[in-house]
Order: structure tokens, then C-alpha cells, then sequence
């Protein structure tokens, strides 16, 4: 169940029932490309290959660093530049290769775009993914636009935002433990998921 | 279920392989697969109990007809031939002589024929109260053979939703066991790496549920083999039958539920007990009528016809005297017959007003039971419905308890136990939100059926 979540986040079949314009256009694009990746027989030879493109193709539109930014809340204020760029560098890292693992064994979901709400510079794309055995998930992206582009800095799957998740974790331990402990458990994890 | 959260533990914390789909296999080419609809067509027409509630009509037919036959004419006739002694006007002219006898060797043959018609003209109810029993009798059968299809409509819906929960229920746990299998390899390779994030108890968790989804396999496995073999003989199809259900997945309906008394309302019009009560009273009342006829004399109108001839006899005409073996005469009369008894009458007639009593009381039976029965129905329909509310919003807080807590995980900031309580609760919720669409199904089917719903109209 989890995985498919995980593998809608960025994959998923494109089936469009409506045509939207802009963020929709941009999410879709990505997600095209993402099935493109998964579904190369050449590349599901060469794991390492597969995983690195899938890594940039999934880099184009999530904005790792605004993701990063909020998750941590009203922390990040309190840290230093150097501070800042170690733990969006930690977050993209753990993001990447957790979703990454998982968009690997996408099994012909596919995705309906339902609705594209605009306010200004942010968006919000809402999406529903059907299972082959038609279970269906929700799964919504709110989008930044920066420098006339859209950028994912959250995701809503079932109504669960992992940015609002993060935060709320990453702020538990911060307050229990110290920011560095927060650290220290983002590094051990990294170390654990080590591409294929 | 247990074993479900432990799958998606895996899958998702640990990163599994990918878990194949388990979407039912389509059926074989050459497999017979029916919708609902079909099926209860399918079963309607091979099912015996109908034709035997059809011979019960066309037996109450034939009564009818012979009660509407009483009011033609009936004709008996009787002919002879035989031997008659030779007989001779002479023998009583001028005088009659009375030394004559018959000898052997002075026989001669005669042939005679008597005709006797009789037309009723009223009969104090006879005819025509038998004739309102039998007519209200056929419409008795009726809603018998209606009930009876009413009943085979709704064990073929408990065998189709019960095929379709076996299925889901199925689907879940292979999931689970596929997921299991993968997880259990991860998390031992963790554990060997010294991950912090999984223990030696988590590997313990896993063995333990892989048995238990083992047996909750076998159980689904044996339910779907049951019901779909309870449905094969209740269709008329052999064992060896490659049948398949058209429906893929047991989803609940899209409808605004009457209130109970419309439910109630609905049922005085359809349900078949009730109007084979009504009908049954109205046949009873009119053979009690028919019964009360029998004090009273039968009037009709009569004619006979009689002819006889025989050789070497001569003919006589005279009004007073009239020969058994050559004449012919005839006439007609208006006639009453009237039987008299001493009590054989009144004792059926209490007879059957001690039937058409005994239906009274079955109808008030009826009036208070059947509204009863509904009640019954509704309230399962009503708590089932909250239940596939209540599971609904269980399954979708379990799915979000478990996404939160698979993300915490990927990021080394949730224990793996959280998967696990997550996803036991979302597969708990899961089988339980099926169960509940399977029990609001069922309740609807009996509801259908309480109220006298036809076969097809609550194919829902």
C-alpha cells in the first residue's frame, strides 16, 4: 500500500481526464518522464543508471531546499548558512533515495489530474492514483512558482502532508534531543539506503 | 490482518521489491461470467422449486375449470342390447292374458338407449363460490411460486457477495504474504548490517504473523471454493463448470435508503405472504359460502330421452302401459334437488369456516410479524451502513497513520514498531470495512426480500 504511495509521489501513468495548463502541465511532464525512466528495458539492467536518472529527473521539479526549509519550521532561522546546507543536502538525499527505491517497482498506476487551484505563486495540483485492482489513493502537490517555474515543495498523500509531518517529527526531536540529534539520525538513515 | 501491516512494513520501510499485483485473473476463455443479474436468471430457471410451484398453479386451474364446467348441461346415457322374450299385441288385447311365460326357444334380441340431461339454473351459490375459490386459489399459487423465487434471488445474492468478500479478503492477504516474504529478507539484511532501525524482535514479529497469514489464506481460500460452489448448484451447473463472477470488487451501493415505514408501506403492496393471505382469505370465505350452498336445493332444468326396440315384439301404444323393449319417448321438466342430512352439512361448514378462521389469525400473524421482520432488516441495513462509515474513516486514518509513519521511518526519525501498529490497524480496518459492505449487501438483499422486491429490481 505504502510503496504505492510512495511510487505515485513521482511516478505513476499519466491519464489525464482533464487538460490543464501550468503547474499541471509541469507535474505531468515529470511524471511522464519518470515513466519513461522505470519503463527503459535498457536501464533496468543497470540499476545505478536507472536510479541516477531517475534521481534527475525527479530533481527538475522538486524544490528540495523549500521542502527542507519548511520541515524544519522555525528552526531553520536558528541555523547557519553551513547548518542549512547540510540538512537540505541530508533531506534531498533521504528523499530521493527512499522515494526513488520505491517509484522502482511501479506496477501500472495510474494517475487521474482532477484539479489545478492557483493563488498567485502558489498551486496546488490534485491528482488521484488508481491501483491495477482499482484501489484509488489521493495524492496532491503543492507547488512554488519561482523564476517562472513550478516547483514541488510538498506532497499530500491521503491527506498526510510530509512537509507538515516533518515538522511536526523533526520538531519533536529538536526539542527533545538537540538539533544534532536530529542530524545524527538523518545521517545514519542516509547511510542505510545506499543506491542499488 | 496482522500479517498486512507487517507487509507493508516492508514494502515501505524497508524497501521490498515490488509486490505484484493480485488482481483477479480473468477468466479463462470459454468461462461462463455472469453478472448478478444473471445469475438470479440463471438460477430462476433451473431452479426445481419453481416448477413445482407452477404444477401447484396449473393444478388450481384445473379446478377452476372444473368448477366453471358445473355450469353446463350434463347428459348420462345408458344403452342395452340383450335378449328379450317375443311379446305379441294379441297377448293383451282385448284382454289381458296372464297365463304367457317366457320360454328359451321364444327369445329375440333388443337394443334400447336412455338419455338424461340435466342444466342447472341456480344453485344457491354452489357453483359460483367454488368457482371464486379456485380463482382466488390460482392467485394464491401465484405468490407462492413468486415467494419461492423471492428466496432462491436471495440465497444467490448471499453466495455472490459472499464470493466477492472471499476475494477481497483473498487479495488482502496475498498482499500481506508477498510483502512478508520480501520484508522479512530486508529486515534480516538490515539487521546483519547493524541497523539501528530494526531488531531481532522485528524478525520474531514477522515469523510469527507469516504463520498467521498462512492460515487466513487457507480460510479465504476455502470461503471463495464455497461460495462459489453453493452458487455453481444453485445456478443448476455442474461442479466441473468453469463459472466466474462478472463483479471485480465488492464496493458499496450509491443509494438514499427509504425510511422503515415506506419499507413497511411497500411490503403490504409486494410481498407475496401478504397477498397470499388476502387471497387465501377470499378463497376460504367463498368455501364457506359454498359450503352453506349445500343446505339449500339444487334447480334445474331436466330432459329425457329414452328408446328401445327389440324383434318379434310388437308395439304398443298406450300411455298407461309402456314397454321396456320397444318404445321411445321423451320430455323435459323443471327440476329441484335437494339433499337432506343430519349434520354432515353443518360439519363442513364449520369445517371450513374453521379454516378461514385459522387464516385470520395467520393474517394477523402476519400484520404484526412481517412489519417485525422488516424492522429487523432495516436495522441491520442502518448499522451496517454506520459501519461501513465507521470503517471507511478507520481504513483512511489507518492509510494516513501508516504514510506518516513510513515517512518517518525512511528518514530515520520513526521506529519500525509504528509501521507495524499502523499498518495492523489499517489491515484490521481494511477486512472490516469489506466485511461491513458485505453485511450492509446482505441486509439490503434481506430487506429486498421482507419487503417482496422483484428478483431482478433488487439486484442491486
Amino acid at each position: 500500500m505504502l510503496r504505492r504511495y510512495a511510487v505515485a509521489v513521482v511516478t505513476g501513468l499519466f491519464l489525464a481526464s482533464n487538460a490543464f495548463a501550468g503547474a499541471t502541465d509541469d507535474v505531468k511532464k515529470t511524471v511522464d518522464e519518470v515513466v519513461h525512466v522505470v519503463s527503459d528495458k535498457n536501464l533496468k539492467k543497470h540499476d545505478q543508471q536507472r536510479r541516477q536518472a531517475l534521481k534527475k529527473t525527479i530533481s527538475v521539479i522538486f524544490d528540495y531546499s523549500e521542502m527542507a526549509k519548511r520541515s524544519l519550521g522555525k528552526h531553520w532561522s536558528q541555523r547557519s548558512q553551513a547548518e542549512r546546507r547540510q540538512f537540505t543536502d541530508l533531506f534531498a538525499s533521504l528523499l530521493e533515495n527512499s522515494y526513488a527505491g520505491k517509484i522502482e517497482s511501479y506496477n501500472n498506476e495510474k494517475i487521474m489530474y482532477l484539479k489545478e487551484t492557483v493563488d498567485g505563486d502558489h498551486a496546488e495540483v490534485r491528482s488521484k492514483v488508481i491501483t491495477p485492482k482499482r484501489d484509488e489513493y489521493s495524492l496532491d502537490y503543492r507547488l512554488l512558482k519561482e523564476n517562472g517555474k513550478w516547483m514541488v515543495y510538498d506532497v499530500v498523500i491521503e491527506g498526510v502532508s510530509l512537509v507538515s509531518n516533518y515538522r511536526t517529527q523533526f520538531n519533536k526531536i529538536i526539542t527533545t534531543n538537540g538539533y544534532n540529534e536530529l542530524v545524527k539520525k538523518l545521517k545514519t538513515k542516509t547511510d542505510e539506503l545506499k543506491a542499488p | 490482518m496482522k500479517s498486512l501491516f507487517t507487509s507493508l512494513l516492508i514494502v515501505g520501510a524497508l524497501f521490498g521489491p515490488p509486490s505484484s499485483s493480485h488482481a483477479a485473473e480473468d477468466a479463462a476463455q470459454g468461462n461462463l461470467v455472469l453478472g448478478l443479474n444473471d445469475c438470479i436468471r440463471m438460477a430462476l430457471k433451473a431452479a426445481p422449486e419453481l416448477g413445482e410451484a407452477q404444477a401447484d398453479i396449473e393444478q388450481t386451474a384445473s379446478k377452476l375449470d372444473e368448477a366453471k364446467s358445473y355450469r353446463y348441461p350434463q347428459l348420462e346415457v345408458m344403452s342395452l342390447f340383450g335378449p328379450a322374450p317375443q311379446a305379441r299385441a294379441q297377448d293383451i288385447t282385448p284382454t289381458i292374458a296372464t297365463d304367457r311365460s317366457t320360454r328359451l326357444n321364444r327369445l329375440t334380441w333388443f337394443t334400447s338407449a336412455d338419455a338424461t340431461l340435466i342444466q342447472p339454473l341456480y344453485t344457491f351459490g354452489k357453483i359460483s363460490e367454488n368457482m371464486k375459490a379456485a380463482t382466488h386459489g390460482i392467485e394464491v399459487d401465484r405468490s407462492r411460486k413468486e415467494q419461492r423465487a423471492n428466496e432462491i434471488t436471495l440465497k444467490v445474492r448471499e453466495y455472490y457477495y459472499g464470493l466477492m468478500l472471499a476475494r477481497e479478503l483473498k487479495e488482502v492477504v496475498l498482499e500481506v504474504q508477498e510483502d512478508l516474504a520480501a520484508a522479512r529478507k530486508k529486515a534480516q539484511k538490515l539487521l546483519d548490517d547493524g541497523s539501528e532501525s530494526v531488531d531481532q524482535i522485528d524478525i520474531y514479529k514477522l515469523d510469527a504473523f507469516s504463520g498467521e497469514v498462512a492460515k487466513l489464506l487457507e480460510e479465504a481460500q476455502k470461503g471463495e471454493k464455497l461460495a462459489l460452489a453453493a452458487l455453481k448448484t444453485r445456478l443448476g451447473l455442474s461442479a466441473i463448470t468453469p463459472l466466474d463472477i462478472g463483479s471485480e470488487r465488492l464496493t458499496m451501493d450509491e443509494e438514499t435508503v427509504p425510511s422503515y415505514d415506506a419499507f413497511v408501506d411497500r411490503a403490504r403492496l409486494r410481498r407475496p405472504e401478504f397477498r397470499q393471505i388476502a387471497e387465501g382469505i377470499k378463497a376460504r370465505a367463498a368455501l364457506v359460502e359454498a359450503a352453506k350452498a349445500n343446505y339449500y336445493p339444487d334447480v334445474f332444468l331436466g330432459g329425457l330421452a329414452s328408446w328401445a326396440y327389440a324383434d318379434d315384439r310388437d308395439r304398443i301404444n298406450n300411455p298407461y302401459i309402456t314397454d321396456q323393449y320397444k318404445h321411445f319417448y321423451g320430455g323435459a321438466a323443471l327440476g329441484l334437488r335437494w339433499k337432506l342430512d343430519f349434520g354432515i352439512t353443518g360439519a363442513k361448514v364449520a369445517g371450513e369456516q374453521a379454516q378461514y378462521n385459522r387464516l385470520l389469525s395467520t393474517k394477523e400473524f402476519a400484520d404484526a410479524n412481517i412489519p417485525l421482520q422488516i424492522k429487523k432488516f432495516y436495522l441491520d441495513l442502518k448499522e451496517a451502513e454506520q459501519s461501513v462509515t465507521a470503517t471507511q474513516s478507520a481504513y483512511s486514518n489507518g492509510k494516513k497513520w501508516a504514510v506518516a509513519a513510513l515517512a518517518n521511518f525512511d528518514f530515520g526519525v520513526g521506529p519500525a514498531k509504528e509501521i507495524f501498529d499502523a499498518l495492523q490497524a489499517y489491515a484490521r480496518m481494511r477486512a472490516a470495512y469489506f466485511q461491513s459492505i458485505y453485511n450492509y449487501k446482505i441486509a439490503r438483499a434481506n430487506l429486498d426480500y421482507a419487503v417482496g422486491e422483484a428478483p431482478l429490481d433488487g439486484a442491486k
